[in-house]
């Protein structure tokens, strides 16, 4: 069975009135296979190769609640959460497997060492050979000099995913009940249902979603991988179109912008039948959910 | 130049663009920045590359999408983080401090970075700092226990970057975070603001201030408003044109002016010290000034620093409760500003010596700076050198129309508001504006009094 | 721009308001007492206001009536001086007769700005044509099994091919006018080869209000304007008014500082502010106007900032704070009491800019 994407969350406060912080997604192989699923997220850490810039960052990916929830929903993602004060869970987890972590660091380090070691040293005999040096399939000779101007540059490494958390106990990580509720503390604390919906029905149609505060909208939406796509679409926040009106001065604005950055002004509604409550809480079906486009007409 | 190239960053056609201008319209192109990471990875095992995935099929759109996708990935897997044995500076994080200890500090960050704690003598970094140097790879993260009280050295366990995030407290720490990394890697200082910090305002804001003296700050302080005239009541009426004749259209102009009152702004020293003493304490759920920005600069110093060059504000746009800044909520955080206020250097004629408005803990800076050097310098006593950043550039007197557009384009006292959008990160410049205080009116030259300039008949000729 | 004949732009607008001051007194001669006299009797009869009002209609229903100006020469007065008002069937000054008038005749190298307009967009979809066509020969290249090398050495030729293409189309210029496509004849408006001036100057509420109020230009009273505009005073609400309140009070604040202020609809947002007027200068600053004690959703202002700021304009929020209490004010406006209404509202303004780090390191 394959693994899930891991989406590590933070929950805040107490169970009544939970605040949950942005999820986070720090294992590569799950960046990548998000992405492939059309979750593209934002990464934010400083790209340690090239860290006096930001616009190509690496993990940890800071996801939008819809994508979090999306991964959940369609089975792909475990959302493991994490009660602060976190401090005190990690120092815990420290605590009582304090040998085990220690013996499992040492020897990933140990085994890292080795492999950097045997290259560097590999190198070194190559480049020997290359300069004529040392007969080709030659022996090195032992020289502890070399030997300690490798220990020097060896490099030590700092993982981008825990292995702390997977001491959690498998109690502690699989609770689905609680996955349910804070998904609907992530909906509350960032967005709403309706936009949900929206994001939902978007991705169905082959969408990738990303947010689009600075272009005037809630997302906007690229044909497919934003690696080779320009956006074409800005996505405005869930409306009940049946009942709420759109401001003309912001559908003038939106349209012009969208004329300007080359997008199309989209703007989605949810039918709302008046059902209680509780109900809207659900995602609802697929065919309550209508798209509507405004183009800024005769601009050429 | 790998330093270069990192400051410059290709579009898809190869021209270089900035990095922050419309960054989100260029397509990301990881082939440079993979030519830079594998140039610029201490980790030389090579952690990728060899195997290969398989594109399907001979679609080409799919080949280029399996390319840009591996040059990302690529990139990422090759960027490494850490240090090298010899290079590592270990960070012990105390969970009780919320901060990280430093036990062997070394290295070119602690010019902008990490503090002295007197009580044990050793560095310790903030927060922020300890998670965006071990993502920068330039210490090492280790758990260093609930509180100092010993661990030992030698069973440190080291922490993942996930760990350092999963350390976040709170939403708002974690956004702030995230600007404070933003402008660090463009090499700006950033820290954040303290009521110790160095101060444009002579007297401690936090001094208690006597019940008279604030009442009457309020009073001379809230109330720049322009006058009501009674003579409004008459310019309205028809009739008054029967006995008021104007002669020049800036006389009518004035009168129409006194109907709506307007907010001034501050303006000069002394009315920013009048505005800045009428501040307000933040109601809950305000936004706030959360740190001071300086531009990058050597010799900054970090225990005296000079006032910073911008202040931010932190704006998550997507929290619930999170909302934009009413006007009032505007004026409070403009109340509360701190910092180089830039508009007063451009209005004075000569050097503007912004030494000598800071204050720390209320003595000038420059007496604290020289005081200091003095008493570094004891054994062999120099002259002060003068600061070498303090530029005589003779300002080209630009004519007036151009500077008061300028002026109100400008505005005088802003801040900076950094918005954050589900990870996207963009800024904006609220400044203060004061139209009224501009009359732009264009006063007609009388008929037959106007001597056409010399050039014009050469103009018609052609 | 259209470029006025004859007379320079200074001349032809001379008055930025249609209050005219009394420029034209004759000189005193000190040692004449008969020049002190005749001066004297030309300056009790001189009056600033103009001897004729201008007169407005009011077109459409009764839920959202166009002010309009019809006579010629009082859409000429209005514009000419401080550029109040919009032409019905123009961009901005109303030159719709001008315009139909000089398609039948010699063309003459002077353009309106509706010809450059229409120019620059036959332009654009020519282009987008050649770019259609060009991406079509890409796409059957792919189909037709080429490799990336081909696809990149075909990208650059393309881009070279659109590149030539645009420099020729500005090279061209707006100087072929066979080609302009004719504005679209309106029925029944050439009557014996003579043409029926159809266009209308429609005035903004607040610049009628404006006109009405603040300088008797127009010949309608405040009361009776805003009652048309409003309905009777006695069945008014304050949330009625607020919107106009807030708008007119913004525009009364800049005009009175000597700016001509505009609709500023194509750029999404209240007011544009020129310096002297359209054909002087560019806008240089839009205005929004905002209630003080209210926020807008992120997105907005940054929408609208990213519009303004990619037309090189300056964002203006102007907050507009009532400094009396709702049933104050609708009490003014029942009694006509205008002055003091408009007097109770405060306006503060804050410049809102985009601000790229890269670009302020120095």
């Amino acid at each position: 069975m394959v693994n899930k994407i891991r989406i590590s969350v933070v929950v805040q406060g107490t169970d009544a009135s939970d605040l949950v912080l942005t999820p986070l997604i720090f294992k590569l192989e799950d960046v990548e296979r998000a992405r492939k699923l059309g979750v593209c997220g934002i990464l934010a850490g400083t790209l340690p190769t090239a860290a006096q810039q930001n616009m190509f960052l690496s993990v940890p990916l800071k996801l939008m609640a819809e994508e979090a929830i999306w991964l959940f929903l369609s089975g792909h993602a475990e959302v493991v959460h994490l009660r602060s004060p976190t401090s005190s869970l990690i120092g815990n987890l420290i605590k009582e497997n304090l040998e085990s972590l220690q013996a499992a660091n040492e020897s990933k380090l140990q085994e890292s060492f080795r492999l950097q070691r045997q290259f560097k040293v590999e190198q070194h005999r190559l480049k020997l050979e290359s300069l004529g040096r040392l007969p080709p399939g030659g022996e090195l000779p032992h020289d502890p000099q070399i030997d300690s101007l490798i220990d020097s540059s060896l490099f030590v490494e700092t993982a981008n995913s825990s292995s702390i958390l997977s001491k959690l106990s498998s109690k502690q990580q699989q609770d689905g009940c609680i996955d349910a509720q804070i998904i609907n503390c992530m909906i509350a604390n960032y967005s709403n249902w309706d936009n949900y919906l929206l994001y939902q029905s978007l991705r169905e149609n082959g969408y990738v979603l990303s947010p689009g505060a600075r272009f005037g909208g809630l997302y906007i939406a690229y044909p497919g991988d934003p690696l080779r796509y320009h956006s074409h679409i800005t996505v405005q926040p869930a409306i009940d179109y049946y009942k709420e009106g759109i401001d003309l001065t912001l559908l003038t604005s939106g349209a012009r912008l969208g004329t300007s950055v080359k997008k199309m002004w989209v703007i989605g509604g949810v039918k709302n039948y008046g059902t209680k409550q509780e109900e809207l809480r659900k995602p609802k079906a697929p065919a309550d959910v209508s798209f509507f486009s405004i183009e800024w007409a005769g601009f050429g | 130049m790998t330093e270069q190239l990192e400051n410059e960053v290709f579009s898809q056609d190869g021209t270089i663009a900035d990095s922050d201008v419309e960054e989100d319209e260029l397509v990301q192109d990881w082939s440079q920045i993979a030519k830079i990471a594998k140039s610029n990875g201490a980790l030389t095992i090579p952690k990728r590359g060899e195997k290969d995935y398989e594109p399907d099929g001979t679609d080409v759109q799919e080949l280029l999408l399996y390319k840009a996708r591996k040059e990302l990935f690529d990139t990422l897997a090759n960027s490494v983080r850490g240090s090298t044995v010899k290079a590592q500076v270990k960070a012990l994080y105390v969970a009780d401090r919320h901060g990280a200890v430093v036990p062997h500090a070394r290295g070119n960050f602690l010019q902008t970075m990490g503090k002295v704690d007197f009580s044990d003598g050793q560095v310790w970094l903030s927060f922020y700092e300890f998670v965006y140097l071990s993502e920068r790879g330039t210490v090492t993260p280790y758990w260093g226990g609930q509180s100092v009280a010993g661990e030992n050295n030698d069973s440190l366990l080291p922490l993942s970057i996930e760990d350092l995030y999963i350390l976040f407290k709170t939403q708002h720490e974690l956004d702030n975070f995230a600007v404070y990394a933003h402008l660090r890697r463009l090499g700006f200082i950033v820290n954040p603001v303290s009521p110790s910090d160095t101060s444009f305002y002579p007297n401690c804001p936090s001094a208690p201030r006597t019940g008279v003296t604030s009442i009457y700050r309020a009073i001379t302080s809230m109330f720049f408003l322009r006058k009501n005239s009674l003579f409004n009541n008459i310019f309205y009426k028809q009739w008054h044109y029967c006995f008021c004749k104007y002669t020049r259209t800036p006389q009518i102009y004035e009168k129409l002016k006194l109907l709506v009152p307007s907010i001034s702004v501050p303006k000069t020293i002394e009315d920013l010290k009048g505005f800045y003493g009428s501040q307000q304490d933040y109601a809950e759920g305000q936004l706030t000034l959360t740190f001071n920005v300086w531009k990058p600069q050597t010799n900054f110093k970090k225990k005296h620093p000079p006032l910073p060059d911008y202040q931010v504000v932190v704006y998550n746009k997507n929290q619930r409760g999170a909302h934009f800044p009413t006007f009032d909520e505007l004026q409070n955080i403009f109340r509360h500003l701190d910092y180089k206020f830039q508009f007063l250097s451009e209005v004075a004629d000569d050097e503007f010596s912004w030494d000598d408005h800071s204050y720390i803990v209320g003595k000038p800076r420059s007496d604290v700076i020289a005081s200091e050097r003095k008493s570094k310098d004891k054994k062999d006593p120099k002259t002060p050198a003068k600061n070498p950043s303090a530029k005589k550039s003779k300002k080209r007197q630009l004519p007036p129309h151009i500077q008061q557009l300028q002026r109100l384009r400008n505005g005088y006292s802003s801040f900076l508001l950094a918005v954050i959008d589900n990870g996207i990160i963009s800024f904006v410049r609220i400044s203060q504006a004061d139209f009224a205080s501009e009359n732009v009116w264009y006063v007609p030259p009388k008929d037959g009094l106007r001597k056409k300039p010399f050039n014009d008949r050469k103009k018609r000729a052609n | 721009m259209a470029k006025p004949k004859g007379k320079s732009l200074q001349q032809r607008y001379k008055y930025p308001l249609p209050i005219h001051p009394i420029d034209y007194l004759p000189s005193v001669i000190l040692h004449n007492p008969v020049s002190w006299v005749y001066w004297a009797y030309c300056f009790w009869k001189a009056t600033n206001i103009p001897s004729k009002r201008v007169h407005i209609e009011f077109e459409g229903g009764v839920n959202f009536p166009h002010i309009v100006v019809q006579d010629k020469d009082d859409m000429k007065y209005l514009w000419k001086n401080g550029f109040f008002g919009t032409g019905q069937l123009s961009r901005s000054e109303p030159t719709w007769l001008e315009r139909q008038e000089g398609a039948s005749k010699e063309r003459s190298n002077d353009l309106a700005l509706e010809k450059i307009t229409e120019r620059r967009r036959i332009q654009r979809l020519e282009f987008k044509k050649e770019r259609v066509k060009l991406e079509k020969q890409l796409l059957d290249l792919r189909r037709n099994g080429g490799n990336i090398e081909q696809e990149n050495a075909l990208l650059v030729q393309e881009r070279e091919m659109l590149r030539m293409f645009k420099q020729r189309q500005q090279e061209e210029g707006l100087g072929d006018n066979n080609s302009v496509v004719e504005e679209s004849m309106i029925e029944g408006t050439a009557v014996d080869h003579e043409y029926v001036d159809i266009e209308s100057l429609e005035l903004m509420s607040v610049e009628a209000t404006f006109l009405s109020f603040a300088l008797p230009i127009l010949d309608i009273s405040p009361k009776v304007l805003l009652s048309r505009l409003f309905g009777p005073s006695n069945d008014i609400t304050y949330g009625d008014i607020h919107k106009f309140i807030t708008h007119y009070v913004t525009y009364h604040h800049y005009r009175s500082l000597g700016w001509c202020v505009r609709s500023g609809i194509k750029f999404g947002c209240d007011y544009l502010l020129y310096k002297r007027g359209p054909p002087f200068q560019h806008a240089e600053f839009c205005i929004m106007v905002l209630d003080h004690d209210k926020s807008k959703d992120y997105t907005w202002y940054s929408s609208i900032s990213r519009v303004i700021g990619g037309a090189k304009k300056t964002c203006v929020l102007c907050y507009v704070e009532r400094l009396l209490p709702e049933d104050q004010i609708v009490e003014y406006w029942r009694t006509d009491n205008f002055i003091k209404l408009f007097g109770s509202y405060r306006v503060g303004e804050v410049i809102y800019k985009r601000w790229i780090p890269g670009k302020n390191r120095d």
